[in-house]
């Protein structure tokens, strides 16, 4: 059974449709792209995907469960155990160092307090982004980039089963990027799902499938291609 | 508790005005508190004396007409019949409340108690039959003067009925004392006292609880803190003041008739009426040498209309000082969830969702103001000799001012949601 099926989803915002008659099966170990212009919801779409939003209409299943139909406390414990978002830019706590901000989602993740492992792993990711030297300066002294790899560690730090990321090497330099998406690649061998909302024909070309998001919906970009 | 420290640092200066904000909150509730109840004794303490008139018996026996009267040998029993058909009478209410200091031997208290110590007179220790005493503010009291004036104790028992009258040779005096005399004696405590140069043995049987004040002719509103409260005594109609006793202690029973016939009578009837009924005792007793000082209950009513009205004017400054403090603490409230979105931010996408967070603000509102009521309360322990009465009120309203301030924090953070939409923002 996919991992993240998404069938019929509308959404509409103060009145507004930003898309209609959406739907997606991702498996396990799926590195999806989704492609659009901007404005056309893509954020909105992994909002849904990841939890943080309900969809106006349409069913959201994640792991068999169906999302749009459970309650905020719910959702965040799926999202907390489950579920890692990068944001495009991510938001940080500004008076707590790189590493306090790393280890903010242990707060709400009880399964993941002292956790010897989770420490290792945390580590070994401080060491692969090349944060090391930073990690116990306060984020208020950090440069766009690394308080991005700062977010992409702290949204894969527990290990989820699905990553959802929103132009997560936007603000990084070339070379960090292709280490995050090296990075994907290796979750991804691990069975880890990865949904990546992009513009970046580069990212797009490291996933194993590209969707484009328009008003009419979601296709396959060969498909889309095909059409055109 | 960590995302609690985490959201403080995020915010000190905030969060510092919001315990400061807090904390004068909770000693506004303090003074509410301490205030109401001090109204609340000082209003019960004069309702019985409502609309009442309030008369004053003086004797006229000074000098020559002094002598005169003492000369004879049924002087005590005219002072006995007659200060017991005042006690008897039924168209008015005899009420002892007299001023007379006793001498304590072996005192432990300090001189705060002496009796003259507020006018700074001081009377020096000195030596009788080889003790020491010091001059003690004592008040002597008939039983309705508890009622009369809603004294309460805090611990042990009122006088008993059999207190009030005084048998031949008696030496033991039951003595109730102020709320100042908690932490100097103890109850069964004995006093070595001289009253009227007789001397007793005073048992303590009684404390009276903070605050109790009397009417009386000297003070309308006598703080008895400081007072050791001994029963105003009676001599039974058919006590004989032809014995041993009487001739060995003739000062104190001479000033115990004195101070008995020199009471006030609180009554309905207007001054000639009084007049009148005070004519029919002089016949029947043969006593003639008062008068009586009429008042009308002006002066009481007047007392009662002012503590109403400093109530009423200090609700308003508790009121305007809440309204004020409340305002302050919602503007820093609103500021500080404002400049926590980021961090609100970082709590959703790490698996909170908002409910968690309107939580988490209420919980730190509450927290703050839980610790800050302790402050207050451990002022009440010190100065306000441990009242549990007041402590249980005050920490009601604190938890019901708490609950307020949780709530309205809770619905600020609610109105910011909505007007930052977070989610939104995290779109970039």
């Amino acid at each position: 059974m996919p991992q993240v099926i998404l069938k019929n989803i509308k959404k509409q915002f103060r009145g507004n449709t930003i898309f209609d008659n959406i739907s997606i099966c991702v498996d396990n170990g799926d590195l999806v792209a989704i492609k659009g212009t901007s404005g056309i919801g893509k954020s909105t779409l992994l909002n849904i995907i990841s939890g943080l939003e309900k969809p106006s209409s349409g069913a959201y299943t994640f792991n068999g469960r169906i999302m749009s139909d459970l309650r905020l406390n719910q959702l965040s414990k799926i999202r907390s155990k489950q579920i890692g978002y990068i944001s495009q830019f991510s938001p940080m706590i500004p008076k707590l160092t790189a590493i306090e901000n790393i280890k903010v989602p242990l707060l709400f993740n009880s399964n993941n307090k002292d956790n010897k492992s989770l420490t290792k792993r945390i580590e070994e990711l401080v060491v692969l982004f090349g944060i090391q030297n930073i990690i116990t300066k306060r984020i208020e002294l950090l440069s766009g980039g690394e308080i991005q790899r700062v977010g992409i560690i702290r949204s894969i730090a527990t290990n989820p089963e699905l990553i959802v990321a929103d132009e997560p090497t936007n603000a990084l330099d070339d070379e960090t990027a292709l280490k995050v998406l090296h990075y994907f690649k290796e979750l991804k061998s691990n069975g880890t799902t990865i949904i990546i909302a992009t513009h970046s024909a580069n990212v797009a070309d490291y996933c194993d499938e590209v969707y484009l998001l328009s008003k009419e919906g979601l296709c396959p970009v060969s498909e889309r291609t095909a059409e055109v | 508790m960590k995302i609690f420290w985490i959201l403080f640092k995020q915010n000190i200066v905030f969060n510092i005005i919001s315990i400061l904000s807090a904390l004068i909150f909770s000693l506004l509730i303090l003074v509410l508190v301490v205030n109401v109840h001090q109204s609340k004794i000082e209003i019960d303490s004069v309702s019985h004396f409502k609309d009442k008139n309030l008369y004053k018996i003086s004797d006229n026996l000074y000098n020559e007409k002094e002598t005169e009267f003492f000369s004879k040998s049924d002087s005590n029993s005219i002072l006995n019949r007659f200060a017991n058909s005042l006690a008897n009478s039924s168209e008015f209410l005899y009420y002892n409340a007299n001023w007379q200091p006793v001498e304590v031997s072996a005192f432990k208290g300090d001189i705060q108690f002496d009796a003259y110590y507020e006018t700074g007179n001081n009377r020096a220790e000195y030596e009788y039959n080889n003790k020491k005493y010091r001059n003690i503010k004592s008040m002597q009291l008939s039983s309705n003067v508890f009622e009369m004036n809603n004294v309460t104790l805090s611990s042990g028992e009122f006088f008993s009925d059999n207190d009030y009258f005084y048998d031949e040779k008696r030496e033991d005096l039951p003595v109730i004392l102020g709320s100042d005399y908690s932490e100097v004696y103890k109850l069964g405590d004995r006093l070595d006292i001289l009253y009227y140069q007789k001397s007793f043995t005073g048992t303590v049987i009684g404390f009276l609880t903070p605050n109790q004040t009397i009417m009386t002719s000297l003070d309308p509103q006598l703080v008895l803190n400081r007072y050791i409260v001994i029963p105003a005594l009676f001599f039974d109609q058919s006590f004989s003041f032809h014995n041993e006793d009487v001739s060995a202690n003739p000062i104190f029973f001479k000033a115990s008739l004195l101070s008995r016939i020199n009471g006030n009578l609180i009554s309905e009837l207007s001054p000639l009426e009084i007049r009148n009924s005070l004519d029919a005792i002089k016949r029947t007793t043969g006593f003639t040498d008062f008068s009586v000082i009429g008042a009308k209950g002006t002066a009481i009513n007047t007392i009662i209309k002012m503590t109403e009205t400093n109530k009423s004017i200090l609700y308003i400054g508790i009121f305007v000082s809440f309204v004020i403090i409340v305002l302050v603490s919602l503007v820093s409230m609103l500021f500080a969830t404002r400049k926590n979105v980021d961090t609100y931010k970082v709590m959703l996408i790490s698996g909170s969702n908002e409910n968690h967070i309107y939580k988490i603000v209420g919980s730190q509102t509450l927290l703050i103001h839980l610790i800050v009521t302790i402050v207050p309360s451990l002022f009440l322990f010190s100065l306000i000799n441990n009242s549990f009465d007041l402590l249980t009120n005050y920490l009601s309203y604190s938890l019901f001012a708490s609950l307020f301030m949780t709530l309205t924090s809770v619905i600020i953070a609610k109105i910011c949601f909505m007007k930052v939409d977070i989610i939104q923002q995290l779109k970039g």
